[in-house]
This record gives structure tokens, C-alpha cells and sequence, in this order.
């Protein structure tokens, strides 16, 4: 019973990893920078959605279209300032730049709210629902539930709409994609806002229950990263499955000494949240070293 | 004589300090084939960028169906009617065949359609494979692709650059024969090929190009039989005579 | 010669005379405190440029070996009773020890992999630090940690330290410009320029990398100790990300590769928030709003602003050609001469489907020019990729003298003396020629024949390596332009130099990927002279060109791929005879016609 529980809530926790894992992929696709500051959005939507229950105080799931349209806006500015004046230099100067962007962000929330952590609003209300015996939180099934309703809807804007098959192609191939008369600077700005709509919503999604500082970017661009690696770099599908598998993992490794009943009292210290992040980034060296296509992923094999 | 289609009137390129073409002129009629031939660097694919506005001239004016190209971005001069089909192909290799097709929609949705309807006529092929990523596609079927790509985004002429490169002879003839059908509807096209062979094969006209400049030009039928002295054109011998 | 000092001097000497003003002005303790940190971030930034200047590679690790160190010392220092000579020679071994671990899975990643892989090494030495409490004290550190001193006596606070922290800065910067002084850096700029043309010039880049990244780890290590000492307390800040930040900051707004750099950004960004230290997180916004600026304005940060505004001023070092020495006369192989030069045999190669090259054999005999002519897409570049080991072969085998270098890496092949050009000319365009060959000619030098002998003069490999330079830009008729950037020659000049800098390999195999691209007549008449003169002293050459003409007037042989296949090879008018070869590249009607 308690594995289930702790599954949904691992689910829950992955369900917003993977919105700002999704966003990271889609701006790694279609400029072939890393945006290091897509972790930084994540703490900027948690704080816009903060800052808005101060001026109005409704459920978070009134807060998310504003808070989308917000740090929407916001990706659109940051990709005006951090990534078209570079955008013909090397990647790393982009990274370098985000970093830059990423430290304003911070200190600019730091400044707004201070350091004590902070929480959104609940999506629906506070609370716990009895299912057929499992106690689960209302928050968990209302992130979950939001998460996928977007992941969907993202995947309806790429798949099934003419402005998704522009970004997909800016993504695929620019310079084809230019002279197909597609708007190809547009289409990477759309793709930042769109980034930072999902990180956004994460944010929300995140910052009721695991409370949010202004410095937790890292925090969110390396889980975002450490998806994205062991899903295959550029997957959007291998990303949303290392997101979900890095938060199981984060939720259940420290509760094992309660979930496996023979394990050796000695060893219970060894089960915490922080080895729980070293494993983590232990696996990802591992992975990064055995099968750098990423778990899911196959060679793509490029001409020369 | 029909007017032409597309004019180009003394086009000079440069790409930073290297001159890529120099003061070229090309005239492109209704249901004519114009192949630009010459080697690697002779200035082919920049002269088709040019038309459809992805590299900017430092002089020269470029005539479109009467009016000057001159103001337009790539997108608008799609919408004019040229369709681009880039050197290599450039299938987008995550997108299925349908939506290598619809991505190059432009303007009218429903002349786009019926163009669309006549790509799938004219390569039967693609329409069996809409669902197909276009990574899976053989060459042969990519080279398809792209050209209809090009038909679907601009219904009046198609810039098709080295569209005969890496198929096999068979292959080649198939899509020549189907170039030639595409122009039979009265659709004009300039295409690059560096083989002076296969463009007599399909060309109307031809335009030599050697280091950025027009060296010679004339009716398709001026060259045949002078293979020899077409390929010194080519490679640049020094002492080679124009044909016609 | 005095009446001209060249800026080069003057800036250092300019920055020297107010690094030892500053601590004269500015007196108190806390002053003094400040000013000595500056010297330990130069440290940690000096370091820092091996690896994400030199090197050119986006490591995020240096805030945590900077913060190991603090902990070693630490460590030691405060439980253990360790004095400084004991436990600064561990705080550089340990973040060396622990690069040299981390840098078997992670430093063969492409950029952002790597950054970000180095970064999760760092977030793991954070949680460390907070975790174990027993040892590291925790979230609160560690406090009493001893200041430096040995046998019972200790620096005392305010200027003793600080003169040994600048004492040892001062040390740091000299191997760092020592290290990387003159054409020694610039191998490092071809790599970051062009991987592909360092190694073909045959340098080790997965070495290279590999040294400048424990370099950085083993000054980090020395900043990080010293820090430790400075501040006698160690606490989990130093291993936050704000460090590594910092430092990347100091390196980018100072410059990237410059000695000067490192100070210029650990002075600014240390000093400024003291300065505005009113402005709190203000400031913070204001530090990453510069950051971004520098990026956007200045990628090479203050020290090459400053070295523009010099360029501008006229203050340009005059520069004189230094005088040229010939290049050894190549010894004989030793190799029975039935032995072919080079033997391919078998070759294949498929790109997913693609079948790229099938089955390809010839041989190249010393003294011989061989063109390789084909259609576009038919192997050509292929076949010399595989030959100078940057794509490895799927079947068949590549002889250089007998010896089978089908497996070697790209690096050893050259250092056995195959050299190349490239068709996409891959030069490094803010390096002058003289530069450009000079490096070539020093990585000949260091692995292999030529080092002087007798010569008591520390340089003399470096000096030996630019006057060689200079007598192959002589030999190939660009002395003049020896002191212009490459990225400014005309297109023939740049063939020109790059055959330059193959040469300074004394390579015994030379290929050329379509050298006469790009070349007027004149120039490409004169590229036929020069190819011809070189195979006199036995060198061999394979040379790709679709100009056949070009071709005849120089081969020896030719062979003709199609479709990945060798479809004929022999005397060159035979080939150019040759129905299969008319038909794929002189563009016959092919046999079956077409309508």
C-alpha cells in the first residue's frame, strides 16, 4: 500500500521534471544549445504563480493560464536578450549566457521574495482522497492530471498543427526549413516561450509540495538534464521517460528501508534523499559512459 | 516567344571578400528546362539561392513572372510561385512524407492542396508512403520527395539543385522523365547538375558556369555530340571553343 | 629595440605597478583580507583558462575542485593538526586524483554533455560536504582551520599572507604563461578551432584536453587550499555553484586566455562587490546583467578589449621575419623499395545504407602523384578520411610502408608522416601564417626527428619551429604575408598555406583534397609548379580534383572512383579514355541511354 502511495507521488514529482525536461529538449532541438536556465524558470513559475495567490488568492489551477501566459512572455524576452545576439557564435556562449540570465533570475526573486522557501497555492484544494483503501493527495492526482493534459497538448501542437510542423522542422533541419519560407527566428522564439510555459507550469505543479527558493534552478536543470541524457539526448518521448524514472527513483530510494522489510538495520542510514542524488548521479556518469545514445535511444549513425 | 518567366539581369554575388557569381544573366521561359552545369564552386547552388532569396546579390535584378524579386523574402517569393529543392535533398528526417509535403504549404491552401493531389498523381510512390518517416526513404524516393516538396510550395517554377546526384542511372532517367512531365504542364525549371550528360538528357537549354561565371549558354541541341568539348568547358581547359 | 616596447609588455608591467600600489593604498585588515582573495580566484581563473580557454571545453568542475581542496585542507587541518606542508601538497593531489577519475567518462563528451556531466560531479561533492558531518562538519564547516606556516610558526594575517598568496599567484601565472607561451598556446587554438586539422597536424587533442583539465584541477587545488587558509574556516559555500559561477565570470569578462585576464576578472569581481556591497542582491543582478554584456560585446573579455584598443592606438609590436632554416633533408625509409608506400586494400565503408566506398584497393608509390578523380558522392573524401584515420574503415586495411595503420588514431597516422589538406580549408583564421605552420612544425619537433641538438637555449625548439615556419612559407612564395592572419589571405593563398603546414610534418605521404578549388588559372598553374617540385624530394601525393585537366598536367597515375567503387586506374590518359570513367564523370550518355 505504502509502494503505491509513494509511486503516485513519484509519478506526481516526475509529471512536472518531465514538463521542464520537455521544454529543455525542445530548445536543445531547435537552436542545439543547452538553455541552463530552463531550471530557473522553473523557480520563476513558482514564484509568479506565489506572487499572484498574494494579489488574488484563488486555486492554483485559476493561477495556471496566467502563470503560462507570464513565463510565456518571459521565454520570449529571454531568448530576445540570451540567444539571438549569439545565436551565430558557438553553442557555449549561449550556455554561458543562460547561466548569466539564470543568475538574474535568481537574484531577482531573491530580491522580490528572500530566501525562506515558499509554496503555491494547491491546484484544487488541500487535502487527501480515500481510494479503495490508498490515501492519496489531491495535489498529487491534480499534477499528474495537468501535467498529462499538457504533455498532450504539446504533443497535439507538434503533431497534428501547421505551427507545430514549422517548429518541427526549424528543429529538424533550419536551413531547409528557411528556405521552405518558414519564419525561422520566430519559430526558436515560440520555442523558448513554449519552454517556459512548461517550466513555468512546473513550477506551479512543484512549489505546493515541495516549496521553492530561488536558487532551486540547479536543482530542476539537472534533473532536467539527467532526463534528457538517459532518455536520449533530443528526445522529447525518452525525456518524459527519464523524468518519470529519475522522480520514482528520488521518492522510493529513501523510503526502501521501510518498503523492504530484511534489510539490514545497519544499512538504513545509507537510504536518504542525498544518496538518493548521488546514485542519481553516479547512474548518469555510468550511462554517460556505457550507452551515451541514452537508455531508450539507438546510434543514430550521421554521414561524415 | 513566350515572355520569360524569370530573368536575372547581371547578377553578381559575393560571399564576404570571394566572388561566388559574377554578372550573370539566365532567362527561364514557361515549360522550359534550363540546366546550370559546371563543377563544385562554379556558382550553381548560390545562383539558385539567389532566386529564392536565401543569399542577397551585391548587383543585378531578378525578374519573377513581371515583377522584380528584388524587395522579397524567401517566404514571399514562394508565394509567388518558386519552389526551391536544396542540394542533398534535405528531407526532414523525423517528419513523415505527407508532412515533408504540407510543411512547404505556402499562401493559397487550396492551390496547395490541388498541387498536392498532383505530387501524390505524378510520384504514386509517395502518396503509398505518406505515413513514412522520411529517414526510411530510399534515395530514389527522397530525391521524389524533395522535388515534389518543391512543386507543393510553388506552383510556377522549380529550383532543383543537383537533383540527379547519387542515384543510379535508372533511377536518374525515372526522375528526368518526371521533371519533363512537370514542365509539360507549362511550369518552368532551373536546375543545377554537374554532369553536362544527364542535363543534356533533360534540359532544354543549358548554361555553363565555371568559377562564378557564365561561360556559355545556348539550346540543348548546340552541345549534344560535343561531349568532349563540353566537359573541357566544364574542367576548365583553357583553350576549349563555345559550342553554337 | 628599448625605444619600442610592444604592448604586450607594457600591459603586464602597467598592471604589475598597480597590483603592488593596491595593498599600499588600501590598508585595513579587511582591505588586505579582500585583496588577497583576489589572488586566490586569479589562481583558480588562471587554472581555469587550461580548460575552458586553451582547451576550449565548458567544465563546470572547477568550483569543486577549488572546494575539495578547502575541504582537504580543512579537514586536516582544523581535526586532524596537519600543518601546511603536509596538507598542501594533498589539497593539489586530491582534486587531481579526482579529475583524472571523472575525466575517463566524461571529458570525450561534446560540449554541453560535458558541461553539464562536470556539473553533477560538483552537485555530488556539495551533498558530500553537507551529508557527512562526522567528518566535514556539516551544513556549519569546519572552524580553525590553521593559517599557512611550518614547524610551529605561522604567517600572520594581513600582509605576510597576502604576499604569499600573491607570492605563489605570481608563481601560477609564470608556468601558466610559461606553459602557454607563444606558438605552445596556439596548438591549443587550432584544437578549439579545428579538432579535425589538429589532429591531422598530429596532435594528441584527447591528451591535450586530458592535461589542461588536470591542470586546472591541481591550480584549483592550490586556490582552494589557500582559501581554506585565508579564511580559517571551511563551510559548504565554497563547493556552491555561486563559485563556479564566479570563476566562469572572472574568466569570461577578464579573457579567456590571457595571464592578464585572470587577474583583471578576479579583481573586478571580487573588488565590485565590495565596492556595491550596499546594493545586495542588486548587485548580484547587476554581476549577471555584465556577464551577459561581456558575452554578447566582448567574447575575449577586458584583456582583448584592451588589445584592441592598443591595435587601434598603433601600439602593434613590430614584427621581423625571423630568419629561415631549411627543414631536415628527408632520410631515406629503410623500407625495401618493393614495399609500396602506401597499400590500401579491401576498403569499405557504408554510412547507415549508404554504401560509401566497396571494396577500394590501390597502391601509391614514393615520388608519385596520384589523382583520385569521381564524380561527386563517389568516396573520394571518404577514402582520404580513412587513410588519415579520422573515419574508421568497416573492412580492408591501410599499409604505410608495410606497416598497418588501419586502426591507428588520426594523431599517429600524421606523426608516421601522412599528411593532409582539406577541401573545406580548415585553417585557424586569427592566427597569422607564419603561426599557422609554426605549430605544425613545433608538434613535428616535439615527437619526432628534429630536435636541435646542442643548443643550451630553453626556446630552442620554439625558435627552430618558426624560423623552420618561415622557411616553408618562403618555399611556397609567402614570406610577406607571413604576419597577416590567415583569415585575410585570398583563396589560393589559403591552399597555399595549408599545404605549408602539411609540409612541416615532413610527412612521406601528402593528400589533397581538391586543392585547385577556389584558384584562378594563374593559380592553379602555379599550384601544378609547386605539386610537381615536391615530389622531386620523394614525397608522394594523392591529390582529389574534379578539375581533370589540372590532373593530367601533373599525375603520374590516376584512379577514377564511382559509387564507392574503383572502376579504373593506370595512366592517365587511359583513364580519361576509359568508357566507365566517360560515362560517370565526363558525362557521356550513360549506356543505357536515356530519352
Amino acid at each position: 500500500m505504502l509502494t503505491l502511495q509513494l509511486l503516485v507521488n513519484g509519478v506526481a514529482l516526475g509529471a512536472a521534471y518531465a514538463l521542464c525536461a520537455l521544454g529543455f529538449v525542445l530548445v536543445l532541438n531547435a537552436t542545439g544549445a543547452v538553455n541552463f536556465a530552463q531550471g530557473d524558470m522553473v523557480m520563476a513559475g513558482g514564484f509568479v504563480a506565489i506572487g499572484l495567490a498574494n494579489l488574488w488568492p484563488v486555486p492554483g489551477l485559476v493561477l495556471l493560464p496566467a502563470v503560462v501566459l507570464l513565463t510565456g512572455l518571459l521565454g520570449l524576452a529571454f531568448s530576445a536578450i540570451g540567444y539571438f545576439p549569439l545565436k551565430s557564435r558557438p553553442p557555449v556562449s549561449v550556455f554561458i549566457s543562460t547561466i548569466a540570465l539564470g543568475v538574474i533570475f535568481q537574484n531577482v526573486a531573491m530580491v522580490t521574495f528572500g530566501p525562506e522557501p515558499r509554496a503555491t497555492p494547491p491546484l484544487l484544494a488541500a487535502g487527501n482522497i480515500d481510494v479503495g483503501g490508498l490515501t492519496i493527495g489531491i495535489q498529487a492526482i491534480a499534477v499528474v492530471a495537468i501535467a498529462a493534459l499538457l504533455v498532450a497538448g504539446q504533443h497535439v501542437l507538434l503533431m497534428r498543427t501547421r505551427l507545430g510542423q514549422s517548429l518541427r522542422a526549424t528543429a529538424q533541419d533550419r536551413e531547409m526549413a528557411a528556405a521552405l519560407g518558414i519564419r525561422v527566428n520566430l519559430m526558436i522564439a515560440l520555442t523558448f516561450a513554449l519552454a517556459a510555459a512548461l517550466a513555468g507550469v512546473a513550477g506551479l505543479l512543484l512549489a505546493n509540495t515541495y516549496f521553492i527558493t530561488p536558487t532551486d534552478g540547479t536543482n530542476y536543470i539537472l534533473k532536467a538534464y539527467i532526463a534528457a541524457t538517459i532518455g536520449g539526448w533530443g528526445r522529447l518521448h525518452g525525456a518524459i521517460a527519464g523524468a518519470m524514472l529519475i522522480a520514482v527513483f528520488e521518492i522510493m530510494f529513501p523510503a526502501l528501508p521501510l518498503l523492504v522489510p530484511f534489510l539490514p538495520a545497519a544499512i538504513h542510514g545509507m537510504f536518504s534523499q542525498t544518496s538518493a542524488s548521488i546514485v542519481l548521479y553516479v547512474a548518469l556518469l555510468a550511462v554517460l559512459f556505457l550507452r551515451p545514445q541514452g537508455l531508450f535511444g539507438e546510434i543514430a549513425q550521421r554521414r561524415a | 516567344m513566350t515572355e520569360p518567366l524569370l530573368q536575372l539581369d547581371g547578377v553578381t554575388v559575393h560571399y564576404g571578400r570571394m566572388l561566388a557569381l559574377r554578372d550573370v544573366s539566365v532567362m527561364v521561359r514557361p515549360g522550359e528546362i534550363v540546366a546550370l552545369v559546371g563543377n563544385n564552386g562554379a556558382g550553381k547552388s548560390t545562383l539558385l539561392k539567389t532566386v529564392i532569396g536565401l543569399v542577397r546579390p551585391s548587383s543585378g535584378q531578378i525578374m519573377f513572372d513581371g515583377t522584380s524579386l528584388d524587395e522579397l523574402d524567401t517566404a514571399a517569393r514562394i508565394r509567388q510561385g518558386i519552389g526551391y529543392s536544396p542540394e542533398g535533398r534535405r528531407i526532414f528526417p523525423g517528419m513523415t512524407v505527407r508532412e515533408n509535403l504540407e510543411v512547404a504549404w505556402r499562401g493559397d491552401r487550396a492551390a496547395a492542396r490541388m498541387r498536392l493531389a498532383e505530387v501524390y498523381q505524378l510520384f504514386p510512390a509517395l502518396e503509398t508512403n505518406a505515413d513514412v518517416p522520411g529517414w526510411r526513404l530510399s534515395g530514389g524516393q527522397q530525391q521524389m520527395l524533395a522535388i515534389g516538396r518543391a512543386l507543393v510550395s510553388g506552383g510556377k517554377l522549380l529550383l532543383l539543385d543537383e537533383p540527379s546526384l547519387g542515384l543510379a542511372p535508372a533511377l536518374m532517367q525515372d526522375v528526368f522523365v518526371r521533371i519533363r512531365r512537370i514542365a509539360s504542364t507549362g511550369r518552368a525549371v532551373l536546375m543545377a547538375d554537374q554532369n553536362i550528360g544527364t542535363a543534356l538528357a533533360v534540359a532544354h537549354q543549358i548554361c555553363v558556369l565555371r568559377a562564378g561565371q557564365l561561360v556559355a549558354k545556348g539550346p540543348a541541341g548546340a552541345f549534344r555530340g560535343q561531349g568532349e568539348i563540353a566537359a573541357a568547358l566544364l574542367t576548365g581547359e583553357p583553350n576549349a571553343t563555345r559550342p553554337g | 629595440m628599448s625605444r619600442h616596447v610592444p604592448t604586450s609588455r607594457l600591459m603586464p608591467l602597467a598592471g604589475l605597478a598597480c597590483l603592488v600600489a593596491w595593498p599600499l593604498v588600501f590598508t585595513s585588515p579587511y582591505d588586505l583580507r579582500v585583496f588577497t582573495l583576489v589572488g586566490i580566484y586569479a589562481i583558480l581563473v588562471l587554472g581555469y583558462q587550461f580548460i575552458f580557454g586553451h582547451a576550449g571545453a565548458l567544465a563546470l568542475t572547477q568550483g569543486a575542485f577549488f572546494g575539495i581542496a578547502a575541504y582537504v585542507t580543512g579537514i586536516l587541518g582544523a581535526r586532524f593538526g596537519w600543518s601546511f606542508p603536509a596538507t598542501f601538497p594533498l589539497s593539489i593531489v586530491v582534486p587531481v586524483l579526482v579529475a583524472v577519475v571523472v575525466a575517463v567518462p566524461v571529458l570525450r563528451l561534446e560540449s554541453h554533455y560535458f558541461a553539464l556531466a562536470t556539473l553533477g560531479i560538483a552537485q555530488v561533492a556539495l551533498l558530500i560536504a553537507i551529508r557527512w558531518e562526522s567528518v566535514t562538519g556539516g551544513a556549519n564547516g569546519l572552524a580553525g582551520v590553521p593559517g599557512i606556516g611550518a614547524f610551529g610558526l605561522v604567517l600572520p594575517r594581513g600582509y605576510p599572507t597576502l604576499a604569499f598568496v600573491w607570492g605563489i599567484a605570481g608563481v601560477c601565472a609564470l608556468v601558466a604563461w610559461w606553459l602557454m607561451r607563444d606558438i605552445r598556446g596556439r596548438a591549443f587554438q587550432l584544437m578549439r578551432t579545428s579538432e579535425l586539422a589538429a589532429m591531422s597536424i598530429g596532435l594528441d587533442t584527447a591528451r591535450l584536453r586530458f592535461s589542461a583539465f588536470l591542470l586546472s584541477a591541481a591550480f584549483a587545488g592550490i586556490a582552494g587550499a589557500l582559501h581554506a587558509h585565508t579564511l580559517r574556516v571551511v563551510s559548504p559555500e565554497v563547493l556552491e555553484f555561486h563559485v563556479m559561477v564566479t570563476c566562469l565570470a572572472m574568466a569570461v569578462i577578464g579573457g579567456r586566455t590571457r595571464v592578464i585576464g585572470a587577474f583583471f576578472g578576479a579583481f573586478l569581481l571580487v573588488q565590485l562587490p565590495e565596492w556595491f556591497r550596499f546594493l545586495e542582491h542588486y548587485y548580484l543582478i547587476a554581476y549577471g546583467g555584465a556577464l551577459l554584456a561581456m558575452i554578447i560585446v566582448a567574447p575575449d573579455g577586458l584583456a582583448g578589449l584592451l588589445d584592441r584598443i592598443g591595435a587601434r592606438l598603433g601600439l602593434k609590436p613590430r614584427q621581423t621575419l625571423p630568419s629561415p632554416v631549411p627543414l631536415p633533408s628527408a632520410a631515406p625509409d629503410n623500407v625495401a623499395t618493393e614495399v609500396p608506400l602506401l597499400s590500401v586494400s579491401g576498403l569499405t565503408k557504408r554510412f547507415g545504407g549508404v554504401t560509401a566506398l566497396e571494396n577500394v584497393s590501390f597502391q601509391v608509390d614514393r615520388g608519385e602523384i596520384v589523382g583520385l578523380i569521381g564524380p561527386n558522392g563517389s568516396g573520394k573524401t571518404t577514402l582520404v578520411n580513412i587513410v588519415t584515420g579520422l573515419t574508421p574503415a568497416d573492412a580492408g586495411e591501410v599499409r604505410l610502408m608495410g606497416q598497418d595503420i588501419t586502426h591507428d588514431p588520426a594523431f599517429r597516422i600524421a606523426q608516421c608522416g601522412v599528411a593532409r589538406t582539406f577541401q573545406l580549408i580548415e585553417l585557424v583564421d586569427d592566427m597569422t601564417c607564419l603561426e599557422n605552420v609554426a605549430v605544425a612544425r613545433l608538434t613535428r619537433l616535439g615527437t619526432g626527428s628534429g630536435r636541435p641538438k646542442g643548443s643550451t637555449k630553453v626556446d630552442a625548439p620554439l625558435d627552430l619551429a618558426k624560423r623552420q615556419a618561415a622557411h616553408l612559407l618562403e618555399r611556397l612564395g609567402m614570406s610577406d604575408a607571413a604576419f597577416e592572419p590567415a583569415g585575410n589571405l585570398a583563396q589560393g593563398l589559403r591552399r597555399r598555406l595549408e599545404i605549408a603546414r602539411a609540409l612541416a610534418l615532413e610527412p612521406r605521404l601528402l593528400l589533397l583534397d581538391e586543392p585547385a578549388a577556389g584558384l584562378n588559372e594563374i593559380e592553379q598553374q602555379d599550384l601544378a609548379f609547386r605539386l610537381k617540385d615536391l615530389r622531386t624530394s620523394g614525397l608522394a601525393l594523392i591529390v582529389i580534383e574534379h578539375n581533370v585537366p589540372f590532373l593530367m598536367a601533373i599525375a603520374d597515375r590516376l584512379v577514377c572512383l564511382d559509387a564507392g567503387r574503383v572502376i579504373a586506374a593506370g595512366n592517365p590518359s587511359d583513364v580519361r579514355a576509359d568508357r566507365n570513367v566517360i560515362a560517370a564523370y565526363f558525362g557521356a550518355q550513360p549506356q543505357d541511354g536515356l530519352p
